[in-house]
């Protein structure tokens, strides 16, 4: 009897503990889904938030309208994050958390300024997650935010979650999570990269490919106007350029992150049609690290595999055709890796695709590695690259309709 | 002390159960950052030294104090092998080593659920149910809290090991390079005083004479060290390779840091909050069986029949020391810095003295009975 009682008593106090002082009702909570970041005057900072409507979302009704708004945007300003969340709290009748938040949007002058102390009191606050995606958009945070409209989902946060995860299919980004930049900002082995995002102002397609263009450019018509490809490269904490989608794929390729992607190449005869290839990675990239010489020297493989999905009247019946296709897009690839590392080398001055990690394993220790400072010799590094594309599957049919 | 008819019995497994949960409990706390501020990339390498080290002294001391008498707590073998005194001193200065744990362990979990998932909540309030389960884990006495250990290892461990596992695409195996860490000679300095990270398993010197089978403590103190160093090992292991240098260096709760990470998919996310129960439970078994511990080595040393009554003043005065420190950062230095590595060490090398001081004397008292 006595140990029930004193059993009791522990589970009345163990259970008390998180009703008494921590209790949060669901009501009484404000669910950020979407986070936004601009500088603002007197070294404050501009907070914007995508805030889910939890009874429009109960409704299933799409966004717009007061009747079924599913979220609204709001932003104010405060000397730090968590104080802009407050003032936020003071108006939306909930208070503010971050623990659903799906993205982190930073404006592009704030980006350009440097980020390190914006992320690091993201790091530091308890409701925020390092699995959030970090997004540069051009202009500001707020006025790319108060353009938010999904079309096909009602809740804000999950618009935004399916657009970042369409990048295994389109290869347009790189994962950017708030721990990957974090842990890159802070490390001597590589440099940040987050997801490139802009309002939709239309554009013509890319000259090499349709896909060479950042958001903001796509060739497109109609539907929400948020637009996400491409990459914002940071060095240190400062946003020193941007990559277009099909330079994004290259990165990927290089750091072994590439899933898939519809990847188009000019046809092998000169004038042709465009042939477009399904685009997988074949096996991690093997890079090779000489430390010897007086500058790296780098020599990098990859190798991909690829289905043909459109090859402008090209026959494949024969095996010898087929390597002949893939050993031409190979080349087309290795050209625009080439390019790639050109950029992030002599342009941006930054190790985005993390040869550095691969570098601090010839070092014996810490100190050594450090005192090697590969951040500042990686530009000078001479970087051999090949690709070794393998054409594995022709879809349906071997050839392509030949009309009379 | 030689147990009497009908007092408590654990078998090896549940001894041993015991004693890996206790001593890898630490690694829901800072000590995956310790080790990897100590010896940067080789942090998960500074713990198979230090547990190398610690296990040479754990050896000697069981096997010594087994010549004396294996049937006795290193209280009655210095007793027996020296003077009573000694005993006395010996029992009250390893009741203050394990005080001290408890103190630190219970200000440094109460300081983690603040942190985690009970930011409101009065530390006063947490620090008082942690005590409070460790008081009656502790009154319950030695079989109930090794009997729960065994139980629960499955869950502690089967939960560390899925954590390890989820996190696993974040995993970067080049990070656990430059082999060396800070260098060879840190390793092995900081390898020599880390031992005190191990400090959990002198407890096989109190609760030695409850055993099934109290001569093989030796092989079961060492399978216990070599579980808890693979463990502890593995898990900075994996926050190194989550969490690389220098990010690595600066998270106070780096395990809950990693598993917040899970990832997969829109519905498996935010598995923290399972995470937190096992590292609540793990918590408050090593702390109930510190105490325990603490009780009846006071008891012992001072004569005391029966260690119970003194229990809940221990646990009073564990839970007002628990708020010395000012904050959790000074509890975090004095627990890696003051107590780890210079207490522990020093007061271990004492007591390997005197153990084998008491062998010696034993051994030639033996002889000359013989003679």
């Amino acid at each position: 009897m006595n140990r029930l009682a004193v059993v009791l008593v522990i589970a009345a106090v163990a259970l008390g503990l998180s009703g008494c002082w921590d209790r949060r009702e669901l009501e009484e909570v404000g669910w950020v889904m979407v986070l936004g970041l601009d500088a603002a005057p007197e070294r404050r900072v501009e907070v914007t938030v995508v805030m889910a409507v939890p009874r429009g979302l109960e409704a299933g009704e799409a966004g717009g309208g007061s009747g079924g708004q599913t979220f609204f945007v709001t932003s104010a300003v405060g000397d730090g994050l968590v104080d802009a969340l407050n003032f936020i709290s003071a108006y939306v009748s909930r208070q503010v958390s971050l623990s659903h938040a799906k993205a982190v949007v930073i404006g592009e002058e704030t980006a350009r300024a440097g980020i390190g102390t914006l992320l690091g009191t993201l790091a530091r606050e308890r409701e925020s997650r390092r699995i959030m995606s970090v997004v540069v958009a051009e202009g500001r945070a707020a006025d790319f935010l108060s353009e938010i409209d999904p079309i096909l989902e009602i809740n804000p946060g999950v618009y935004i979650e399916e657009i970042i995860s369409s990048r295994k299919t389109t290869g347009f980004y790189e994962t950017a999570l708030l721990h990957d930049v974090l842990v890159a900002l802070e490390s001597p082995a590589e440099d940040a990269l987050a997801i490139r995002a802009a309002l939709g102002r239309g554009g013509e397609p890319g000259r090499e490919s349709a896909a060479a263009v950042t958001a903001g450019r796509l060739p497109r018509r109609g539907g929400p106007m948020l637009e996400f490809a491409g990459l914002a490269v940071f060095r240190g904490d400062r946003l020193v350029g941007v990559l277009n989608a099909e330079e994004a794929r290259a990165v990927a390729m290089l750091r072994g992150s590439f899933e898939r992607a519809f990847i188009s190449i000019p046809g092998p005869d000169q004038g042709g049609a465009r042939i477009i290839l399904d685009v997988r990675q074949g096996s991690p990239p093997h890079i090779n690290i000489d430390l010897e010489r007086e500058t790296p020297h780098l020599s990098i493989n990859l190798s991909l595999e690829a289905d043909i999905v459109s090859a402008a009247g090209r026959d494949q019946r024969r095996p010898e055709s087929l390597e002949a296709l893939g050993r031409h897009a190979g080349e087309v690839l290795t050209g625009r890796v080439r390019d790639v590392l050109a950029r992030a080398q002599e342009e941006f001055r930054a190790d985005i695709f993390g040869f550095g990690r691969h570098a601090q394993a010839r070092f014996g220790t810490w100190q050594s590695w450090l005192a090697y400072d590969w951040l500042d010799r990686f530009p000078l590094a001479e970087v051999e690259v090949e690709v070794d594309l393998r054409l594995r599957r022709v879809g349906l049919e071997f050839g392509e309709l030949r009309p009379r | 002390m030689r147990p009497a008819r009908g007092q408590a019995r654990i078998d090896g497994r549940q001894a041993l159960a015991l004693l890996v949960i206790a001593t890898a409990a630490k690694l829901f706390l800072t000590f995956p950052t310790i080790t990897v501020q100590a010896a940067a990339t080789a942090g998960w390498m500074l713990v198979f030294i230090s547990g190398a080290i610690a296990g040479l002294s754990l050896w000697l001391l069981v096997l010594w104090s087994g010549k004396v008498d294996a049937r006795q707590d290193v209280v009655g073998v210095v007793a027996t092998g020296l003077r009573p005194a000694l005993g006395t001193v010996t029992g009250l200065a390893l009741a203050g080593l394990f005080m001290a744990d408890l103190v630190l362990t219970a200000r440094q979990f109460a300081e983690a659920l603040i942190t985690a998932i009970l930011p409101e909540t009065p530390i006063s309030v947490i620090t008082a149910t942690l005590f409070a389960v460790a008081l009656y884990g502790a009154y319950l006495g030695l079989e109930t809290i090794s009997r729960t250990a065994w139980i629960l290892l499955p869950w502690i461990g089967g939960g560390m090991l899925l954590g390890g596992i989820l996190t696993l695409p974040y995993s970067r195996p080049e990070q656990i390079l430059p082999l060396w860490g800070r260098g060879l000679e840190v390793l092995l300095q900081r390898g020599i005083t880390g031992t005190g990270h191990f400090s959990e398993l002198l407890l096989i010197l109190v609760i030695r004479p409850y055993l099934v089978k109290p001569d093989r403590a030796v092989s079961l103190v060492l399978g216990a060290l070599f579980l808890s160093a693979v463990t502890m090992g593995a898990v900075t292991a994996q926050l190194i390779m989550v969490f690389p240098m220098p990010a690595g260096e600066g998270l106070p709760f780096p395990l809950l840091s990693t598993v917040r990470l899970v990832l997969l998919g829109r519905f498996l996310q935010r598995v923290e909050a399972a995470y937190v129960l096992v590292w609540v439970i793990s918590g408050m078994l090593k702390m109930a069986l510190v105490l325990y511990a603490a009780a009846v080595l006071s008891g012992r040393a001072l004569r005391v029949p029966v260690h119970r009554p003194l229990l809940f003043s221990l646990a009073l005065l564990a839970f007002s020391l628990s708020f010395v420190p000012r904050s959790l950062v000074e509890a975090v230095q004095w627990e890696a810095l003051v107590f780890r590595e210079t207490v522990v060490p020093g007061l271990v090398g004492l007591l390997v003295l005197v153990v084998a001081l008491a062998a010696a004397r034993s051994g030639r008292r033996g002889r000359g009975g013989r003679q």
